[in-house]
């Protein structure tokens, strides 16, 4: 990156940020500030904002997405503070389409006749991976909740069986990833090749998996600390079966769609994830499980996969600036801070869960060395479904459930900021993304038409 | 069910009505077509599945959709601001620009005068609130929209397309002062204290906001967008209109005015080739439908005295277009180039009277506001389906004329 190039970018951030507090102090000086508004601000700050940020990321190796968070986080309610969690709370919606974009991205990518051929990989990463995090996370973290006292005398059980409770429960939540991750860093980066291709495929069939084992392991959990659940593996079916319906309800729909409309695909599409999001959410099923029922569906049964890719792909900077932005915004760092050793324990002894995982199950696979060295590293990023499971599981498994809520939230904060970085390095190292060479949007600036 | 779920089921059916009939207009009858010159149809469908049509919404649910509103009135206000070169402004015909002023000048007193009126007959409030909503319906109902002549002109002979384009230019240009008007009505009309008009916080505003303009335009200036990809100048395109519109809500002033400001600067600093214009172009089909639509779902206000006011102000606005037309015509050098009944053709305000009238009601909340956005937004509908009648009226192509030019052209 040239001096001018950033010192360009430098001052027009500088200068968003300066007419955010123009704006405000304007507003406190003749007593006009109007809170309904606020929101839109805050949005066109954010864009502006992380965009340019992501635009510097990659000097220091990082992908654009890092630089959004990093922004996010830093115009957040724990740095700058010129987004409070209030004025971000109408951008639900925009949010809500963005996530839907990126899980329709991930279902589309998951071509069956790619995969075919890695099946065996697949399923053994998956098994692995999800193995490993559960019983390592558990085993670390059972002896540092039961030293701590952390879990003693708020749970109707023994401070031993409370403290196996907590640890279970935080193994089931250090299962998930974050599609929406391997996502973007595959896109940005236009990586292909067997890891992109392992890691997404992953990524997406753990999140699957963490609901069901949750669902399974939830009623051991509530026996550990003194509850009774007996209806959590009828709930689970329920959210999987919903999340499925209405994914294959708005698959067909855009397969029509697809095969009707010749312009404005991209309106389209948007109003239809914005439609998927908004009806997952009232029927309390995962919209991204939903969005990438409907994005797997018209990539397998209809020959608009293509035209789905392209549509999106139009308007994926936006959608990966919001989201990953808003991510960043919402992160909660005075968790982070108050539970910083406990958390900490939880992010590495994940990371050796995940290497030992991944590494074991390509390992069965026959996968060779160079694949086991760099796809672990493509499962460290962790967003919002966990953020997801941590408040279900606070409001199932009441104080105990609250404590491992904080700690899980907290271990995602570093979650989401390294995971970006080590997945675009490893696919670096792995030959899957150019090293130094543009991004794709770069490139196709840079095309002459 | 959350009434949210029935606003994106509402904009998806909106947005594939919109993709399959109107994009594709020839799919329609030709009665039908005409009909629809600006998309008043999409801001009826944003009503019907709005609050003050079949309810599926919530009024309190609307506020998450800011960010769109934002971004369409933004839009619209930069749109017309990068036209506004002075090079360009400068070859237009000095007669063009006194009548293009007189005409919206005596437009916009007269629907004034008869807002206020029918409002205090049939609405009643504070006067300072009368006054304003008068002069936010003023602005929006006097503007013309040259969307309409040029589509109503494409069916028209070839003959009388040299008599279009003055009124082209009158039309476009007589936004410029009803847009200046919402902006100094916003600055000087405190929202908080009951539509108070208040001089000191006025000025101090009006400064602001062109503080406010300059630097949104530097820092435009300063993105280095060659750089960029499509996608890429795509998300700079969109902080940026929602960013500035954001904070113009946040202050109370118009995002409209705002972003016309930032328009005209750009306008007049970046090459005439810049990829601004090819973006705003591209994105104006979607960005107007999102603003119809949403424009659609604010409007509550139905009642009989709506109708009723926009029924005179629609009967006024025809009249004083025409006849100050007329006189500015035989006034000013080079008026009579013009046919006499000219300003027939500058009867249809398009969705830029609603994208001003949504401005007025999301900055006021009061009843007046109301009142005067479902009066604007009857009296839109009305002109748009009487307007390709009066265009072609306007530009001498009565139904005989129109049919012998017709055959004229054939034989040709």
């Amino acid at each position: 990156m040239s001096l001018n190039r950033a010192l360009r970018i430098g001052a027009v951030a500088g200068l968003a940020t300066g007419l955010i507090l123009l704006a405000r102090s304007i507003g406190a000086e003749l007593g006009i500030a109007s809170s309904m508004a606020e929101s839109a601000m805050a949005l066109g700050f954010l864009l502006l904002f992380a965009f340019f940020l992501g635009q510097a990321a990659p000097v220091i190796g990082a992908p654009r997405i890092t630089g959004y968070l990093l922004a996010g986080i830093a115009a957040g309610p724990y740095a700058l503070n010129l987004i409070s969690a209030q004025n971000a709370e109408p951008l639900r919606l925009v949010n809500g389409l963005a996530l839907s974009l990126i899980a329709f991205t991930a279902g589309g990518e998951l071509k069956l006749e790619r995969y075919k051929p890695r099946i065996k990989a697949l399923s053994l990463a998956v098994a692995g991976q999800s193995l490993a995090a559960l019983f390592f996370v558990m085993a670390v973290m059972f002896p540092a909740f039961y030293f701590s006292g952390v879990t003693e005398g708020v749970s109707a059980s023994t401070p031993l069986a409370s403290a196996f409770g907590a640890a279970l429960l935080l193994g089931i939540l250090s299962m998930a990833n974050s599609p929406a991750t391997a996502v973007a860093v595959i896109t940005e980066g236009r990586a292909k090749g067997p890891v992109s291709e392992i890691v997404m495929g992953s990524t997406v069939i753990v999140d699957v998996v963490v609901i069901l084992v949750f669902g399974m392991l939830a009623p051991v959990v509530g026996y550990f600390l003194g509850m009774a659940h007996s209806d959590q593996a009828s709930g689970v079916l329920r959210h999987i079966g919903g999340a499925v319906v209405i994914g294959l309800g708005a698959g067909g729909m855009m397969i029509l769609i697809l095969r009707q409309t010749k312009e404005n695909v991209a309106l389209w599409i948007s109003g239809m994830a914005m439609a998927l999001s908004e009806v997952a959410i009232h029927f309390h099923v995962s919209a991204m499980l939903a969005a990438i029922v409907a994005g797997f569906m018209v990539e397998n049964f209809s020959k608009s996969g293509e035209k789905l890719i392209k549509a999106i792909e139009y308007s994926s900077a936006p959608v990966y600036v919001i989201f990953f932005s808003l991510a960043g915004q919402g992160l909660d760092l005075s968790a982070l801070v108050a539970n910083l050793p406990l958390a900490l324990a939880l992010v590495f002894s994940r990371m050796g869960a995940v290497w030992l995982g991944v590494n074991t199950g390509l390992k069965m696979a026959g996968e060779p060395v160079e694949m086991r060295r760099n796809a672990w590293q493509g499962f460290i990023g962790q967003a919002g479904i966990n953020i997801g499971f941590a408040v279900l599981a606070q409001q199932i498994f009441g104080p105990v459930g609250a404590i491992v809520a904080t700690i899980a939230i907290s271990a995602v904060a570093v979650n989401q900021v390294a995971g970006p970085i080590m997945m675009r390095r490893a696919l670096v190292v792995a030959g899957e993304i150019p090293s130094g060479a543009p991004t794709a949007q770069e490139s196709k600036a840079q095309t002459p038409a | 069910m959350n009434n949210l779920v029935w606003i994106v089921i509402g904009l998806v059916g909106v947005g594939f009505f919109w993709a399959s009939f109107i994009f594709s207009k020839e799919r329609l009858p030709a009665f039908a077509r005409e009909t629809m010159l600006t998309g008043w149809e999409v801001f009826l469908l944003g009503f019907a599945i709005g609050p003050g049509g079949l309810g599926l919404i919530a009024a309190g649910e609307l506020n998450q959709l800011d960010p769109f509103i934002a971004l369409g009135l933004g839009w619209a206000g930069l749109i017309f601001g990068v036209q506004l070169r002075l090079t360009d402004l400068r070859k237009v015909e000095p007669f063009l620009r006194y009548l293009t002023l007189g005409q919206a000048l005596a437009t916009g007193a007269g629907l004034f005068a008869i807002f206020l009126l029918f409002a205090w007959l049939f609405h009643g409030g504070q006067f300072s609130e009368l006054v304003l909503g008068a002069f936010l319906v003023a602005a929006a109902c006097s503007v013309s929209s040259p969307t309409a002549i040029s589509m109503t002109a494409a069916r028209l002979p070839k003959t009388a397309l040299s008599k279009v384009r003055p009124l082209l230019v009158v039309a476009t240009l007589d936004l410029a002062p009803a847009l200046v008007v919402v902006g100094l009505v916003f600055c000087f009309f405190d929202g908080t204290q009951g539509s108070a008009f208040s001089p000191e916080r006025g000025l101090a505003l009006l400064i602001h906001s062109f503080i406010i303009a300059a630097l949104l335009a530097v820092m435009f200036l300063l993105i280095d967008r060659k750089r960029l990809s499509e996608e890429h100048n795509l998300v700079v395109f969109l902080g940026f209109i929602i960013f500035a519109s954001g904070i113009s809500f946040y202050l109370g002033l118009s995002p409209l005015f705002t972003n016309l400001v930032v328009g005209v600067v750009l306008a007049n600093t970046l090459s005439h080739d810049d990829t601004l214009h090819s973006a705003l172009h591209s994105t104006e089909k979607p960005f107007y439908v999102i603003l119809l639509v949403l424009a659609g779902m604010w409007w509550t206000a139905v009642g009989p005295m709506v109708w009723i006011t926009a029924l005179a102000l629609v009967a006024g606005r025809i009249a004083l277009k025409l006849y100050s037309m007329r006189v500015l015509e035989r006034m000013v050098d080079g008026g009579r180039q013009l046919a006499p009944e000219a300003g027939l053709a500058l009867c249809s305000p398009g969705a830029m009277g609603l994208a001003m009238g949504l401005n007025f009601l999301l900055g006021y909340h009061g009843q007046v506001a109301a009142f005067a956005f479902g009066v604007i937004a009857v009296s839109t509908m009305f002109s748009e389906a009487v307007a390709p009648a009066l265009i072609r009226r306007a530009v001498g192509m009565a139904e005989g004329q129109k049919k012998t030019e017709e055959k004229a052209d054939v034989a040709e």
